[in-house]
């Protein structure tokens, strides 16, 4: 099994938006895939139509896998289920902080999954916190959408300058662009700079699409209603090329 | 409360507004609509259905193909494996156009060996697939329509049967017992999830309805008369039913079978004797050696192509295009062979000497004669029977060594398919440990035997291509020559093996066993004791014995 992470410090970059995107991509490719929404706003299990998790309280989202298990759905697409997200993960911080070994919480749930998936993507809450720690010792790929712009050039520095402080593995981060639009100078030279800093970064570019925008309404992902789309075919490439990325970690192994 | 997941319906769409009732709060929305037309494949014996597999073809463009599926899992899970549909229609497992890594033809390997696949039955299946959604337009579980038609009978409104199943989604379970709940207030049939078996049953498809063994209850204190009656007569049915078959030359197995119930039929009227009147029997055991022989010679030809791949590697590649030729000239032999056999079994002659055997078999009264032993227990014939044989078996068998001729060996052969006929026709009387232990005893020493013999049948044909009187091209001689050396090496080989095998059956173990077959006080006891007696035995064996065995192997 395993576990990619759809992350940004800061909001409205497009993460919920790649997250269900890859997983739909993902369990269209046969994998046993399931979306984890981890941030109380829900927007996830909002886009495939599911209500919020019940009686799922944050300390036994980290200590009782069964009654994890049980909140798990299946979305309408087979093979896609999804952990829906509760408003009691606001206390995630404050629970995991009070927990020993508490930066390797989430990493130890999710592997009890791995008889019944073959992917799990995690969709993040827009901070940095022991949450997000947890998410990165998790994860075997961080996928980081990054709008082009000075703001955003500024929060994934902070990020990669997380990264060294707490000795993680940078080559995790798996930056790209998101929301791009072609005819702005801006996002020109942003993209152009940070390339050529950052040698890790993803050649897929998602452009900014109303298609993407509309799956507010249609509650679906873009790759099912219009996949010719330019967003759907962008995530597709991105879908792809993490997919090799991951088949090349795992033949390391 | 456990629900049903599946039921009989009548209707050919769900979008009415009963079915609108029977959801309501949720509501349906057509997803998908397959159609499939599909044809179930097997082989006479029903391998693939035995083996609780279903092979099927679809022929609908787009999906056209080979599915295997695990009949528990069809519609609901993925096919086991697929097969693409090759140029040439498949017929046996090896013909089907795999691509490399592919367990297709491993999967259906076993169950088919040499025969062929058949159409057992066409039908058309129609999937309609209605997600039902709550009011958030979620799915929380799916409803399938599924419709079968038997493309046989499709004029027929009764050919078609309707079937609606509830498909669960994950974290819906509250949802699905509310719809399991309404659908059942409903009073709809229930159906098992075997819904496709009943379908065929009442199609009256049985695809495994064939059997080449009779299974027929036996009583101890029968009267042996009526026994072997109805033993005969399920034989002669057995192979009637094959003549199809060889008629129309689907595989050699139809043949082989036809072959082997006429083979067992007269067996078990020479080794059970003065049940008929003696006149009658020799009358019964003349037809069926004269309707018998008619065939030999086309499964001599059959055992042949067999073989091919086997010829092909015995000899030096110097010698292959003989071998090609060899083959060449047994093709067309065989070819003239079957039109004979289809003439013979299609003629008068034929028919009538067959028809008449049935229906002296069939009378119930004294059509045959009743001989002096007639009313005898069929156990109290067994333990006569069984004794004897075993007897038999071990005088001959245990007389042979290095240099006893060939023929004698060939008398052990034909003594010990003797006994294995007893134990078809007797064994039930016994306890089933008992039987297997008695079969798998002997079969060892038969396929010994019957291998030498094999080599020494095929060896005597080739002898007699070179004494045929028609020319031959040097090449074709050369590999014939070259076969019999090496089928000969092969038969010393065998033959070398005979006394071993012979003494691994003729052991301590297997004379109790034997003797607790005939003696009066047949129970579990004896059994039992001739485990003890197998460990014992076991202890005495010489350790060289199973080193030398090993090294043989």
């Amino acid at each position: 099994m395993k576990v990619i992470a759809c992350y940004s410090i800061k909001g409205g970059v497009g993460k919920t938006a790649t997250a269900i995107n890859l997983a739909y991509a993902s369990a269209l490719d046969g994998l046993r895939t399931l979306v984890c929404d981890l941030d109380p706003q829900g927007a996830s299990s909002f886009y495939f139509r599911v209500q919020p998790s019940k009686n799922l309280k944050a300390d036994s989202f980290f200590t009782r896998r069964d009654r994890l298990v049980r909140n798990i759905k299946g979305t309408d697409y087979p093979g896609l289920d999804i952990l829906p997200a509760n408003m009691a993960y606001r206390d995630f911080d404050q629970m995991l902080a009070s927990m020993k070994k508490s930066r390797r919480r989430l990493s130890q749930i999710l592997q009890s999954l791995s008889d019944e998936y073959d992917l799990v993507v995690l969709d993040c809450p827009p901070n940095i916190s022991i949450l997000s720690e947890n998410i990165f010792h998790a994860s075997d790929q961080v996928v980081v959408p990054i709008v082009p712009t000075t703001l955003s050039q500024r929060t994934f520095e902070q990020l990669v300058q997380f990264y060294k402080q707490s000795r993680l593995n940078k080559k995790e981060l798996r930056p790209f662009f998101s929301m791009v639009e072609q005819r702005k100078r801006l996002h020109k030279e942003v993209r152009g700079e940070m390339r050529a800093r950052y040698k890790r970064f993803l050649n897929s570019e998602v452009p900014y699409s109303v298609d993407v925008e509309n799956m507010g309404v249609t509650r679906e992902p873009v790759l099912a209603t219009m996949p010719r789309s330019n967003a759907a075919v962008a995530f597709s490439q991105l879908w792809q090329e993490l997919k090799i990325l991951r088949q090349g970690k795992s033949d390391g192994n | 409360m456990e629900y049903e997941r599946t039921w009989r319906v009548e209707e050919s769409s769900l979008e009415s507004s009963v079915w609108a009732d029977i959801v309501n709060p949720f509501t349906l929305q057509l997803e998908q609509r397959v159609r499939n037309q599909y044809q179930l494949l097997d082989t006479f014996e029903g391998g693939i259905w035995k083996q609780g597999d279903m092979l099927l073809y679809n022929s609908i463009s787009g999906h056209r193909g080979y599915e295997l599926w695990k009949r528990a899992d069809f519609l609901s899970g993925l096919p086991l494996t697929m097969a693409q549909e090759g140029r040439k229609k498949a017929r046996f497992w090896w013909e089907f156009a795999t691509q490399e890594g592919n367990p297709f033809q491993e999967q259906i390997k076993s169950a088919c060996k040499l025969r062929a696949l058949l159409e057992v039955h066409s039908f058309n299946l129609e999937k309609i697939r209605y997600a039902v959604k709550n009011e958030d337009l979620k799915s929380v579980a799916w409803l399938e329509l599924i419709t079968l038609r038997n493309r046989a009978t499709d004029d027929v409104p009764e050919s078609s049967r309707q079937f609606v199943r509830i498909l669960p989604l994950r974290g819906y379970d509250h949802e699905l017992k509310k719809l399991q709940k309404k659908i059942q207030q409903m009073g709809l049939p229930p159906c098992s999830d075997q819904w496709l078996e009943k379908y065929l049953v009442e199609s009256g498809i049985e695809p495994s309805a064939y059997h080449a063994k009779p299974s027929i209850p036996i009583e101890a204190d029968d009267p042996v008369r009526d026994m072997v009656l109805h033993y005969i007569r399920t034989l002669l049915d057995i192979a009637r039913v094959n003549e199809a078959g060889i008629i129309e030359d689907i595989d050699i197995e139809f043949l082989h079978d036809y072959r082997v119930s006429l083979r067992k039929i007269r067996s078990i009227l020479s080794l059970v004797r003065n049940i008929f009147s003696s006149e009658q029997t020799r009358w019964l055991k003349r037809e069926f050696a004269a309707i018998a022989k008619r065939t030999n010679h086309l499964r001599d030809l059959d055992v042949y192509l067999l073989e091919q791949e086997n010829y092909r590697e015995m000899v030096p590649a110097a010698l292959s295009d003989g071998v090609d030729e060899l083959f060449t000239s047994l093709v067309a032999a065989r070819k003239r062979e079957l039109s004979r056999v289809r003439r013979w079994l299609r003629s008068t002659e034929y028919r009538n000497a067959i028809e008449k055997l049935q229906l002296s078999l069939a009378g119930e009264g004294e059509v045959l004669g009743v001989g002096d032993k007639a009313e005898q227990a069929v156990i109290t014939v067994a333990r006569r029977e069984f004794s004897k044989k075993f007897h038999k078996v071990g005088k001959l068998g245990s007389r042979i060594d290095a240099s006893t001729p060939d023929e004698e060996v060939h008398d052990l052969r034909i003594e010990c398919k003797k006994l294995r006929y007893l134990l078809e026709f007797f064994g039930g009387l016994f306890s089933r440990k008992m039987q297997r232990g008695a079969v798998s005893t002997l079969k060892k020493l038969q396929d010994n035997l019957g291998r030498f013999n094999d080599l020494s049948v095929q060896q005597e044909s080739l002898e007699a291509q070179l004494k045929a009187p028609d020319q031959k091209q040097p090449p074709l001689l050369a590999a014939v020559g070259g076969l019999i050396g090496a089928l000969n090496h092969e038969q010393r080989m065998e033959r070398a093996r005979v006394t071993e095998t012979f003494r691994q059956f003729y052991s301590a173990q297997t004379r109790e066993l034997y003797a607790a077959m005939v003696s009066e006080g047949e129970s579990e006891k004896t059994t039992v004791q001739s485990e003890r007696s197998e460990s014992r035995v076991k202890g005495d064996y010489n350790p060289g014995d199973s080193k030398e065995k090993r090294v043989k192997k």
